[in-house]
């Protein structure tokens, strides 16, 4: 009996510290994630080709792109599609993001990036950003995941807009009117447009 | 009436014109998709079988000629788990997605409008890139940015009516009574709200209501998304309550008894929008590049944001 109150005791303690620790360590990744990009793209005497490589880096390190690839597409879609399908769509999806990314941080140049503490509900973290810009400053909801022992990101909400629902809802739309070929065709067409176009 | 209650006619007349034309294209999403409530039902037991039910028409991604790797540059990670593991499965992440396919099924119901929407949408974007856009970019040429910020300080400051009532009437009194501080401390010390110290020295910030808003937090559906000509996505609800927030405008009051378009109001009001446009110059243009169906991105991405401020 006197070594389950210990257990209960020891566990009460420890818990608790754990949790926090979960938090810091969130906090500690997005920040330092966050500054170095906001670093790179910063940085004057790099070529535009290197900054997006290093940016690039940084994504694949701090978000679950595989993940969010999976979650976009939705249960249905997603379980029936062959595997050959899946890492296709995968690749094109994860491409995808990282062109969003690209694109949204020239916007974000000459912002000055606020940080709130991170909050944990259940499985996630969520950690809330402002990047204050030359008009309203824009919130970013960081969504996190621990996939084995590392937090990483599943979701990002800018001004309450979560991109997995919004491009979970877009492809549906394609998928609804189409077939799986009509997706994946469009995907590519939007890929290699915005590589020939880079924004000013 | 002010522009907006005349840009809320046209569109409500316009609505009815296209609603006939929408409603026949309606049931015909309905028919087009494919999947079963028996499959739905399935997917729990089907696992990585990599069953081929989807079928891969003609312009199938292996016979296009274009393999996927010329296209771009951007390498996917290597280390890219392509096998999750059991946790990682969608009943994990159930309660914040759901089944988009699900769910979409359900939503897409919801747009009658569509045809009228999407026309709509391609109107606003034309009016964008034809009109906006070029004023802006004359307009940001000439005035310095600073004071062009200032400026859309001002005219917010200007609104603090709108804010201050709704929140009031949603029962939300100390963000009220930080709304009236704003409006105390920019208009006199912020020199008619030019400057914003309330939210630099006091770190007071703005709680944006308006009465879409109000009529959410008591339970108001949004109804149907509608796209409004020049003031962009909307739904039945928020459209509503442009009417009780135009009388608390200043800007819009300029306009009230008058016949005529009066200058002034029209004035200050192009002066707002451009002014707006000025510095937002290129998040349209990523958001249009970054959509694969912009209408839906725009439609969607309103609704998680109205749903969201409502909730707050």
């Amino acid at each position: 009996m006197k070594k389950i109150f210990m257990l209960i005791f020891l566990l009460a303690f420890f818990v608790q510290p754990a949790l926090s620790g979960d938090v810091q360590e969130v906090d500690l990744l997005i920040r330092e994630n966050v500054n170095k990009v906001l670093k790179i793209v910063r940085t004057g005497d790099l070529s535009r080709k290197d900054k997006n490589e290093q940016v690039m880096e940084v994504i694949n390190r701090i978000f679950n792109l595989p993940l969010m690839a999976k979650l976009t597409l939705g249960q249905t879609h997603w379980t029936n599609l062959s595997e050959k399908q899946r890492t296709e769509f995968t690749d094109l999806f994860i491409k995808q993001m990282q062109g969003i990314y690209l694109n949204q941080l020239e916007l974000a140049v000459d912002a000055t990036v606020t940080f709130e503490k991170p909050v944990r509900e259940g499985t996630r973290v969520y950690m809330l950003t402002r990047a204050a810009t030359k008009d309203e400053p824009i919130k970013i909801l960081y969504k996190l995941y621990k996939n084995s022992e590392k937090w990483r990101i599943f979701d990002v909400e800018i001004q309450d807009v979560s991109i997995v629902k919004s491009y979970g809802l877009q492809y549906n739309q394609i998928l609804k009117e189409g077939s799986y070929a009509d997706l994946i065709r469009k995907m590519k067409e939007k890929i290699e447009q915005n590589e020939s176009t880079p924004s000013k | 009436m002010s522009i907006k209650n005349f840009c809320l006619t046209v569109s409500l007349i316009v609505t009815l014109l296209f609603a006939g034309c929408a409603s026949t294209g309606m049931n015909t999403s309905e028919q087009s998709l494919q999947y079963s409530s028996n499959e739905a039902a399935a997917i729990d037991t089907d696992k990585g079988k990599g069953t081929e039910r989807l079928e891969n028409g003609p312009s199938s991604p292996n016979t296009d000629g274009r393999p996927v790797s010329d296209l771009t540059s951007m390498q996917a990670p290597d280390n890219t788990e392509r096998n999750l593991p059991e946790n990682e499965d969608f009943s994990e992440f159930e309660k914040e997605f759901g089944d988009v396919s699900i769910d979409a099924r359900k939503k897409e119901v919801s747009d009658p409008l569509k045809g009228y929407n999407r026309f709509m949408f391609n109107v606003n974007d034309k009016l964008y890139f034809w009109i906006l856009k070029p004023a802006a970019i004359g307009y940001k040429a000439v005035i310095p940015e600073g004071g062009r910020v200032s400026l859309s300080r001002f005219f917010k400051n200007l609104s603090f009516p709108v804010r201050f009532v709704n929140n009031m009437v949603q029962g939300k009194l100390e963000r009220a009574g930080i709304e009236t501080a704003r409006f105390v401390v920019n208009t006199t010390i912020g020199l008619l709200g030019f400057f914003d110290p309330a939210d630099e020295w006091y770190h007071f910030k703005p709680y944006e209501e308006d009465f879409g808003q109000t009529l959410g937090h008591y339970g108001v559906g949004d109804g149907f998304p509608l796209q409004l000509p020049l003031l962009g996505p909307s739904n039945a609800r928020d459209t509503v309550g442009i009417v009780p927030d135009s009388f608390l405008s200043p800007i819009d009051l300029l306009y009230q008894g008058s016949a005529l378009i009066s200058p002034i109001f029209l004035g200050a009001y192009i002066l707002e929008i451009v002014n707006k446009t000025s510095l937002n110059i290129g998040v349209y243009e990523n958001f249009k590049k970054e959509a694969l169906d912009p209408y839906t991105l725009m439609r969607d991405s309103y609704k998680q944001n109205r749903d969201a401020r409502i909730k707050e």
